[in-house]
C-alpha cells in the first residue's frame, strides 16, 4: 500500500475547477456518439446538393438544427443526468451543482462551434451558388445571414442547454426523448398553422404562432405548398429573422438560468431569478418585434424576382 | 488528546412519518469508530448526515469544528470529507480511472499531474491498479465496491465515512481493506457502519449500536466485549432460555445468556455474542414501551 500523501488542494478554487471540469464534460460530449453521429449527418447534408429534393435555400437551416442542435438536446440531457446514480457521492463533493451545470454548460460549445462551421459551410455554398434571382424571397444579405447563419448557430447552442436545464429538473424515464419529440413536434405544428391553414396569415396571431418556437421556416418553394399560384415562385413568410435570432438568444439564456438554478441557494439564487426576468421581458419584446416587424403579410417572388402579397389560392 | 471531529447533540431525523434518529448524541474522536445495528436502525441515515448530503431535522451538528448548516462550512467540510455510500451506481462509459479522476476533480485536485498520482494512489490502495483503463461497466462487484472505497479515500481524508465497505469483497480483499483504513485511522476519524462484526473488532478501538434510531451503547469495543463474560457457553443442546443461540460447525450449541445450561463449558466471548447479548437485553424495554 502506497503511504505518500499529495499536499491537499487548496479551497476556493472554482474558476480553475470550473475549466478542468468543462473539458472533461467537452470531451465526453464531443466523444457523445449521438453528437459524432449528428455532426456527420449535418456535414453530410450542408455539403449535398439538393437542388432536386428541395429548390428553397430556406430548408438548408433545419440541417444543422436538427442534426446538431436536437441531438445535442439529448446528448447534453443524457451528459447532465449520468451521474446521477453516484449522487449521493458526488453530492458529497466540495465543488457545488451550479459549478457542475456550468461546466455543462461549457461543454455546449462543443455543438455550437459544431453547429456554426455546418452552418457556415452551408451558407457559403448557398451564397457561391447560382441561383434564381427570386433564391431569396424579399430577405436581404442581414436577413438572409440571420437565417441560414447566425439563427441555426444560436439552435446549435440553445438546443444543449436546453437540455442540461431538462437534465437538471426533468426527471423520469425517457424524459429526453420525450422532450425531443415535443419540440419537434411543437415547431412542426406552428410551421403547420403558418403555411397551410386558412386563418389570415396576416394576423397578430399567426404572426406571434409563426415566430413562438426554437425553430421556424422563413420561406420556401410556392410549388410545394397548396396554394401553388406559379411554378419555383417563393414565398416569404411573416416576421422579422433578425429579431427572431434575438428571441432565440434570449431562450438560449434563459435555458442556462433554468439550469444553473438547480442547486444554487443564497446570493447567486437571488442573482439569477433577476436574470431570468430581465431575460424573460427581453424575450417577450424580441417576440414582439420578431411578430411584427419585417413582412406584415405572406409574400410571394416570381422567377422574374417581382414580388407581390401571397393570395392564397382557391 | 485532540478534540472531537464529530459533535452530535439531540438529533432527529425523520421520513415521512418515520422516525429515523430520536435525539442522537454523539462525540467522535480520531481513530476508527464501528458503527453496528440491525437493519432499519438508523445507521444509514446518521452516516449522511456526517456526510452533509442530508441535514437534520432537529438538533446540532458540528463536524470538524464546523456547522454543515452553512453553505461555506459545508463546502470546508466536504473539501476534508471522503464518503462511501451504501449504494453507488456509475455513470455508463467511464473506466475505473476516469471515474475517480471525474471526483477527483469535484474535490477541486485541479492541478493534472498531481491529481493523476492521486487517483493512481487510491486505486492501488484498494487493488484496483492494474484495472484503471478497464471500463466499469466490465468489472465484477467486488471490484465495483473497491472502486467506491476509492474514491472515498482521496486526500486522504480527516473525517472517512463507510457505509458497508465490506460488502462485497472477498477474505483477502478485507483484509487488505483493513490495512489501508487502519493505516487512515492513526491521523483521521473514520466511521465504517457495517454488519461485520468481525470486521469491527479487527479494526476499530470504539463501537457506537444504533437501535431503533437511538444509542443502545457508545464506547470501547474492549469493554463491550468484556462486559459479555461469563455469559457465553458451549453446550450439547440448545439453551430455550438464552438470548440467542445456534449450533456450532463443531455440531455444540453456541447460547448467550445468564444461566449455564447443563454440561455447557464457558468460553471467551466475541464482539458478535456482546453485541447479540446487547440487542437482547434491550428486547424487552422495546416490548415494554410497545
Amino acid at each position: 500500500m502506497s503511504t505518500i500523501l499529495l499536499p491537499r488542494p487548496a479551497s476556493g478554487r472554482t474558476r480553475s475547477t470550473l475549466g478542468t471540469l468543462a473539458r472533461i464534460e467537452a470531451r465526453r460530449f464531443a466523444r457523445h456518439p449521438l453528437f459524432l453521429f449528428g455532426a456527420v449527418l449535418g456535414l453530410w447534408a450542408a455539403t449535398t446538393t439538393r437542388d432536386e429534393v428541395s429548390p428553397s435555400v430556406f430548408d438548408y437551416p433545419a440541417g444543422p438544427a436538427f442534426f446538431v442542435g436536437l441531438l445535442g438536446f439529448v446528448v447534453a440531457y443524457r451528459l447532465t443526468t449520468s451521474t446521477r446514480t453516484s449522487a449521493e457521492a458526488v453530492d458529497g463533493c466540495p465543488v457545488a451543482t451550479p459549478v457542475r451545470t456550468a461546466a455543462l454548460a461549457l461543454a455546449c460549445l462543443v455543438p455550437f462551434a459544431a453547429g456554426t462551421v455546418i452552418a457556415a459551410l452551408e451558407f457559403g455554398l448557398v451564397r457561391s451558388a447560382a441561383l434564381p434571382v427570386n433564391a431569396w424571397g424579399t430577405y436581404g444579405n442581414v436577413d438572409s445571414a440571420m437565417i441560414l447563419l447566425v439563427g441555426p448557430a444560436v439552435m446549435c447552442l440553445g438546443g444543449p442547454l436546453l437540455g442540461v436545464a431538462a437534465g437538471r429538473w426533468v426527471r423520469f424515464p425517457g424524459a429526453a426523448l420525450l422532450l425531443a419529440a415535443l419540440l419537434v413536434a411543437g415547431s412542426m405544428l406552428a410551421g403547420f398553422a403558418t403555411m397551410e391553414t386558412a386563418l389570415p396569415a396576416d394576423s397578430v396571431a399567426m404572426r406571434v404562432a409563426h415566430v413562438l418556437t426554437p425553430y421556424t421556416v422563413f420561406g420556401s418553394t410556392a410549388g410545394e405548398s397548396q396554394f401553388a399560384p406559379a411554378d419555383r415562385a417563393v414565398v416569404s413568410y411573416t416576421g422579422s429573422p433578425a429579431w427572431y435570432v434575438a428571441y432565440l438568444v434570449c431562450l438560449t439564456g434563459l435555458a442556462l438560468v433554468a439550469a444553473l438554478l438547480s442547486g444554487a441557494e443564497g446570493g447567486l439564487r437571488r442573482r439569477l431569478h433577476r436574470l431570468a426576468m430581465v431575460l424573460t421581458l427581453s424575450a417577450v419584446g424580441c417576440l414582439a418585434f420578431a411578430a411584427l416587424g419585417g413582412n406584415q403579410a405572406p409574400m410571394l417572388t416570381q422567377h422574374d424576382g417581382t414580388t407581390v402579397v401571397r393570395v392564397p389560392a382557391g | 488528546m485532540s478534540g472531537p471531529t464529530v459533535e452530535l447533540h439531540a438529533l432527529r431525523k425523520s421520513f415521512h412519518g418515520t422516525t429515523a434518529l430520536r435525539g442522537i448524541d454523539l462525540r467522535l474522536r480520531p481513530g476508527i469508530v464501528g458503527l453496528l445495528g440491525p437493519n432499519g436502525a438508523g445507521k444509514t441515515t446518521l452516516l449522511r448526515i456526517l456526510a452533509t448530503v442530508l441535514g437534520p431535522d432537529a438538533g446540532s451538528v458540528r463536524i470538524l469544528g464546523r456547522d454543515p448548516g452553512t453553505s461555506a462550512d459545508r463546502t470546508e467540510i466536504r473539501r476534508r470529507l471522503g464518503y462511501l455510500p451504501q449504494e453507488l451506481g456509475y455513470p455508463r462509459g467511464f473506466t475505473a480511472y476516469a471515474f475517480v479522476d471525474y471526483l477527483a476533480v469535484l474535490k477541486e485536485w485541479d492541478d493534472a499531474p498531481t491529481r493523476r498520482t492521486e487517483v493512481r494512489r487510491v486505486l492501488a490502495s484498494v487493488g484496483l491498479g492494474d484495472l484503471a483503463g478497464k471500463r466499469i461497466r466490465a468489472l465484477s462487484g467486488g471490484q465495483r465496491r473497491r472502486l467506491a472505497l476509492a474514491q472515498s479515500l482521496l486526500g486522504p481524508p480527516e473525517l472517512l465515512v463507510l457505509d458497508e465497505p465490506t460488502t462485497g469483497l472477498d477474505p483477502e480483499q478485507r483484509v487488505s481493506l483493513r490495512e489501508v483504513l487502519a493505516e487512515i485511522g492513526r491521523t483521521a476519524t473514520v466511521v465504517i457502519s457495517t454488519h461485520q462484526t468481525d470486521d469491527v473488532a479487527a479494526l476499530c478501538e470504539n463501537v457506537v449500536v444504533l437501535d431503533e434510531g437511538e444509542v443502545l451503547y457508545d464506547g470501547g469495543v474492549r469493554e463491550l466485549v468484556a462486559s459479555a463474560a461469563g455469559r457465553v457457553w458451549l453446550a450439547e443442546t440448545r439453551d430455550a432460555t438464552a438470548a440467542a443461540s445456534w449450533r456450532t460447525a463443531t455440531g455444540r450449541y453456541r447460547n448467550l445468556g445468564e444461566a449455564a445450561p447443563a454440561g455447557a463449558q464457558l468460553v471467551e466471548p466475541t464482539l458478535e455474542d456482546a453485541y447479540l447479548l446487547l440487542r437482547g437485553a434491550s428486547a424487552p424495554d422495546e416490548e415494554a414501551a410497545a
